[in-house]
Parts: C-alpha cells; structure tokens; sequence
C-alpha cells in the first residue's frame, strides 16, 4: 500500500453498535462512498488514541485513521495494485 | 485449552483487503528484503514457508502477493483477543502473539462443556475479526498443544486423558511440543521414532543422552505434563532476561555515520522500553548481520546498571568499532541484559543527574505527544526502523515492545 498521510474530510456515522464507522470521504477532488469497512484497530500516539479502518469502494482498499484528540481525519494508504 | 490462530497476520491482511482472500499471500517485514514471517494456507500448499527469503518463496509459488507486515494491527488485534478469552475464564496465558492458553477446568461447565465454550470463543473471534482460529482441549498444556497442532486449520477437538496413550502411540516424536529437530535426531538415533516408543523407553537410557531431561522426554511420551496455566502478566511477575531491538536495514550499509545512528535509534528504543518498566541491565550486546548473512554477536559487561540511552549506545558503539567491518551490514541490533529493578537511586555526581533528568523529560514528551516528537539530532534524518513483531511480543508487560 502507498502511504498518503492526507488530511481529508469525512462524513462518519456514531451508533451504538458500531460506535464509529465512516461512510464517505472526499480525495482527490471526487466523492470515495464507503461500502464496506474490512478492518479496524486502534493505537495511540503519544496520550492521542487513533482509530484506524481498512475500507474499500467496492475496488480500491483504503486505510483512514481519526484521531481522537485532534478531531481529525486522515487518508493513511491507499493500495495501488489490488 | 490452546487457542491457535490460524496464520495469523497472512489472516488478518486477507481479511482486511478482499482482494487477498482465497490468494496465495506472504506477510514480509519491509520491501525486498526481509523474510517470509508467515503465509496464508494457500502459499503453503505451495511450499512456501516462514522464514524463506521472499525471492524463494516466489521461486515456489510465482503467483504469491506480498503484503508488508502492519505491527500495531496485529498487536491491537492480540490484545482484544486476550479479552475474548477472558470473558470464559480469569485464567489466560498469553504464550505469543497468536497462541494462548486457557484453564477452563472451573468455568466451561457455563458455557457448555469444554467444547460447548471452544465452539463459543471460535464464534466470537469470527464475529469479532472474521479470523480462525484453532482449539484444542486437554487435561494439560502439552496435549492441548498437540492437539491444536493436528487440527489445524479451523479446528476444535477435545481429547480425553484415556484417548492420550491410543493418540500418541504412532504419532512420531517430533510433533511433540518441545522435540525440536536436534531431539529428534538423536531420539530416531536410538530407535526412537513415535510418542509411544519413547513413553516405553527406559528412563535411565534416555537420562544417559539428555541428561535430566530424560525423565521429562519418557514424561512427554505418555503424554505427561506438570506446566500450569501461568497469566504471570496481569499479576506482574513476569520478568524479561534482555530488552532489546533489531532491524534489517532498507539496504546494506558501510559507512560509520549511518551505522552511528542506527545504533543510536536502536539503543534509544532499549533504554526507553527499560526505563518504561524501570529496569536497568549491565550487559550490552551488539549484534552485526553481514550482507552475506554471517552475524557476530559481542557482549560487553559494565561497572553499574544503566538505562541511559547514551550509555548504552557507547557501549554498543564500542562492541562495533572493535569489530573489523569485513563487508556491508544488513542488520544491527542492541540489547541489554543482566536486568535489575531500577530504584531510582540519585548519583553522586550532578552530570549523571543531570543527564538523567533530561532524559525522563524527553520521555515524558514522548509518552505525551507520541514517538519522536522529541529524538536526539544524530538519527534525526533517519526514519524510525522497521522492527519485526516477535512471536513473544505480549500485549503487557515489559515483552510489549512498541511496534
């Protein structure tokens, strides 16, 4: 996978269940929809827990993380040759 | 009860990347050049196997996809396993990143016998990661073991203690938990071949070739085993002989400079991981791996225990310039040993205080901001090293290096 480390925006959804789980974000100028999140694991940086999700579009695998700190976004890798 | 997670990393970038599944797929330590850590199942019926340089890998399976190793997943992924386990008992054993032991001798009657509660776990764990994961069940730690051995993949047995002689008796040796391939050779040696061979074979026979050791081997045959479930972690008993760090270089290296400051990010990482569990080692040992793969490996004894990143470093810089460099360096490593409880006691001299001080600051920055908000200027220009997750990496303790 090819590291990014983007800044990007995202539209995410709080449940219950599934307390975090984003379902679009904007790269490269166009709309990324979410459909499905394979994995999820989180780590801290420093005192700044970091929530991490491997998505796919249905074609390209993605990996964002949010930190929980800084309230941000983050398109970390994306794969290039699936 | 021995949970076995079924190839675990290769399992864990299949299941995150959709693309992989049903693939041939090889987990590495950094591009190029490192070695196989684990593969998928589909890579093994190709041959391919841990520890096999990846141009090997590809020479027996041309198909097979490499995906570089993700640490902190796995380590995260580890951690929330152990609390699965611990909803069916207090009793987890946390033997590597992905086996565990579990005592369920006193609470599988609530969750339905012990196959009732692997059934249960094996069901959480695919719910939880969409992983499998291998159980078995025994009376001890070595049969649970074997059993989880030879059930793999996706598999739940439970053996009684009246099954264990039948099971062993044709079973060869070395697939006994701790027959390891010199073992065995000098066991087949004496004629020795199957588990049940060596339960009949006389205890002073093999006390005569192995020492004390022998009465434990005739033991292991009849499928004996004293060893207890020990969560040792989670009461913090659990104490490490060394503390140290490896890594395999982006590419072979000459020159003293970059030597310089791999060693400093690598005797860094000891002495923070030390000074994180407060504990100080008087050993310095620096490891050297030649391109062509021979590794010298130099201790150096000290007069005091220290923590002290700098010291340590000058220790282990002083094993390297003695060494005569014969070729590049594929990979360097530092560790200390001879570990004691760090009491925090004051030097009589202000420059050690002094130095201490700034040290604990630059770690309570770290600890705050994350790694390497704050690092000394001679590794600056270098990024932090790739280091192999090791199989004895725990999710507490002083064996949870950070990844």
């Amino acid at each position: 996978m090819e590291y990014l480390g983007e800044r990007i925006s995202v539209v995410a959804s709080f449940g219950l269940r599934e307390r975090l789980r984003p379902v679009k974000f904007m790269w490269s100028e166009r709309v990324v929809q979410v459909k499905d999140v394979t994995y999820r694991w989180t780590e801290m940086e420093g005192q700044a827990k970091v929530y991490h999700f491997s998505v796919t579009d249905g074609s390209t695998l993605y990996e964002l993380s949010f930190n929980a700190s800084a309230i941000g976004w983050k398109l970390e890798r994306v794969e290039t040759d699936v | 009860m021995l949970v076995d997670m079924d190839a675990f990393f290769a399992s864990v970038e299949q299941v995150s990347n959709p693309a992989l599944r049903g693939r041939p797929i090889a987990v590495i330590g950094a591009e190029k050049r490192t070695v196989v850590t684990t593969c998928s199942y589909e890579a093994r019926r190709f041959g391919v196997k841990t520890g096999m340089s990846i141009h090997e890998a590809r020479r027996h399976c041309p198909g097979l996809a490499t995906v570089i190793g993700n640490n902190r997943k796995y380590a995260y992924t580890c951690k929330k396993l152990a609390d699965i386990y611990h909803k069916y008992t207090p009793t987890v054993e946390i033997y590597s990143i992905d086996e565990s032991f579990l005592d369920i001798t006193q609470t599988n009657h609530l969750f339905g016998g012990p196959i009732g509660t692997g059934e249960k776990i094996k069901a959480d764990i695919r719910a939880a990661f969409g992983l499998n994961a291998t159980i078995g069940i025994a009376h001890n730690k070595l049969m649970a073991k074997l059993i989880s051995d030879i059930s793999k993949p996706d598999g739940l047995r439970h053996v009684m203690p009246e099954e264990t002689l039948a099971l062993l008796e044709a079973l060869p040796v070395g697939k006994l938990w701790g027959i390891g391939k010199g073992i065995e050779r000098k066991l087949n040696a004496m004629g020795i071949f199957t588990c049940g061979q060596l339960g009949r074979a006389p205890v002073p026979r093999l006390k005569g070739l192995f020492g004390i050791m022998g009465e434990r081997l005739n033991a292991m045959g009849r499928g004996i085993d004293t060893q207890e479930v020990t969560p040792g972690l989670k009461h913090g008993v659990e104490q490490a002989k060394s503390i140290g760090h490896s890594t395999t270089l982006p590419r072979d290296i000459s020159s003293m400079p970059e030597i310089e400051s791999c060693v400093l990010r690598l005797s860094e990482m000891a002495a923070r991981r030390a000074r994180k569990h407060r504990l100080m080692g008087s050993v310095v040992t620096a490891t050297i791996r030649y391109k062509s793969f021979n590794t010298v490996s130099r201790q150096k004894k000290m007069n005091a225990h220290t923590n002290d990143t700098h010291v340590v470093y000058a220790q282990a810089m002083e094993i390297i310039r003695g060494e005569r460099l014969r070729e590049p360096v594929r990979l360097l490593g530092v560790s200390i040993s001879d570990l004691i409880e760090d009491a925090g006691q004051m030097s009589l001299f202000g420059e050690i205080n002094r130095r201490r001080a700034l040290v604990e600051a630059v770690d309570r920055v770290n600890d705050r901001y994350g790694e390497d908000t704050l690092m000394w200027a001679l590794y600056a220009r270098h990024k932090r090293p790739l280091v192999a997750i090791s199989p004895a990496w725990r999710p507490d303790g002083v064996r949870r290096t950070a990844v």
